[in-house]
Order: C-alpha cells, then structure tokens, then sequence
C-alpha cells in the first residue's frame, strides 16, 4: 500500500468456512475504519488461502487459527467483531498500520 | 432473500435444560432435532465433530460463553438453525485457537448452511443476539422453548 497513491488500506479477512462470519467481520471493519476516515478494501477467503491472498495486502484479521509462518503482515485476530468486545483495539491497530504507511 | 435469524430456529429446534457430558454430546442432540426435522442428514454430527477438531467454534462471550458449530453443505439439505440451552457449562474450543484454549459455554447454536450468500443478514442477527447480555441470560431462564424463540424475536426486532 502506498497511501501517495491514493490506495486504500487492504485487509485479508479468513475463517475456517466461508461460512459468513467472514462477510461479517469484513462489514465491521468497513464501518469502523470508514468513520474514521481510513480508505479501506477487503478480501475474504478461507485460512487455506490466505497465502494466496497475501500479494498487496497490509493486514490480515482471521476469526481462525492461521498456521503459516511466512505470513510477513500483521495477522489479528477477529474474534471482537464477533464477541463484541475488544473491537476497538482491533480497529486501532489496523488505523495505526495506515498511518505508519508511508 | 435474506434469510433471518427467527426464519431458521424453529421451536422444536431449541432445546431447554440440556445435559451433555461433552461438545459432541451437545452437537449429536442438536443435530438430532434438525435431522427429525429434515434439515440435514444424521451424518451432518460427524462432519461439525470433525470440523469443530480443526476450526474450534466457541466464542467468550459475556456474561455467557457461547459456540456456534457448523460445517460445509453437503449434508445440509435446507438451512436451519439449532439451539441448545445447557444445564451445566460444556468446553468448546475457542475460536481462532487450536482447541488448547477453551470456553465453558452455555449456550449452542448449531449452524445448517445451505446458502452462503442468502445468510449475511442471519449471520449479523445472530452475532447481535451473541452480543445481547441480556438475550443470554434470558435464554438461560427461558420456560419453554416457545418463550425462548419469542424472546429472541422480541430482542431482534428494530
């Protein structure tokens, strides 16, 4: 991502099925980030592909185990946006990863 | 169409006061009444056990833990959802763990899928009923599984 390039922050959102929880997570994380005014996109897919989907992305928000060790994004957990609690630091660092991008 | 929440759980797929020994007990009852309902097929148990090994389901939850079992299609034969109340707090994995960390949950619904794209607005329902502490706890007192869906209608509504 290079923010001089107008281009949004991208965001890989896995679960282990496609099963929708993703699709979830993925709303949140567009709501929240565009009511703080962060440009954002996102990818969903299932935690076997997200090594596929790594080309461009800046973060990964995962509501499942992701067992790769060459992953060399931010890999967070979207457990919040389903609990509803912790959501807000979840958002935080996916502002912060933004607004250190150069 | 979307589907809602209310659309899918039906009362004779609520279960009040359930005993279970473990996570599977829970999920062989539920499937049990989806089954009896035509829903899905009885091999639909195994493919949740198996999947809920792998992707654990179990959400921390306050006041009340809660899981949501699921697995792929091809035993679902029409979505439907199940809920089991459970007399006493049974471990499920936690969600994006490896199964290590676990939660006491109370309170399971059990997810039959067949539609992906008609479930987003479900999906949110559900997550927002998850998120209600006093739907949790309400269902932990309901009196009968009517109570229990009428409950849940009244939480929902806008």
């Amino acid at each position: 991502m290079s923010k001089a390039d107008g281009r949004a922050l991208r965001i890989v959102v896995a679960c282990g099925t496609g099963i929708a929880t993703s699709t979830h997570v993925a709303i949140k994380i567009q709501e929240m980030l565009a009511a703080r005014g962060v440009p954002v996109e996102t990818v969903q897919c299932r935690v076997p592909e997200v090594p596929h989907k790594l080309s461009g992305a800046d973060a990964v928000v995962a509501t499942a185990q992701v067992p790769y060790d060459d992953v060399q994004i931010p890999t967070l957990s979207g457990l919040p946006f389903l609990t509803g609690i912790g959501e807000e630091e979840v958002i935080d660092q996916l502002e912060r990863i933004y607004l250190d991008t150069p | 169409m979307q589907y809602t929440l209310t659309d899918l759980l039906q009362a004779d797929q609520i279960v009040l006061d359930l005993q279970a020994a473990d996570a599977e007990g829970v999920i062989r009852s539920l499937v049990d009444r989806l089954a009896a309902n035509g829903a899905v097929t009885s091999a639909y148990a195994d493919d949740v056990i198996a999947r809920e090994q792998t992707f654990p389901t179990g959400l921390p939850t306050e006041p009340l833990a809660v899981a949501i079992p699921h697995a792929d299609p091809p035993q679902v034969l029409r979505s439907a959802i199940g809920l089991a109340v459970l007399a006493q707090p049974v471990a499920f994995g936690q969600m994006g763990t490896d199964g290590s960390t676990q939660v006491q949950t109370r309170l399971v619904f059990l997810l039959a899928i067949k539609e992906q794209e008609k479930q987003v607005e479900m999906i949110g329902q559900l997550i927002g009923a998850i998120q209600n502490p006093g739907l949790l706890e309400g269902l932990t007192q309901a009196a009968s599984p009517v109570a229990a869906l009428q409950l849940i209608r009244e939480t929902l509504q806008p």
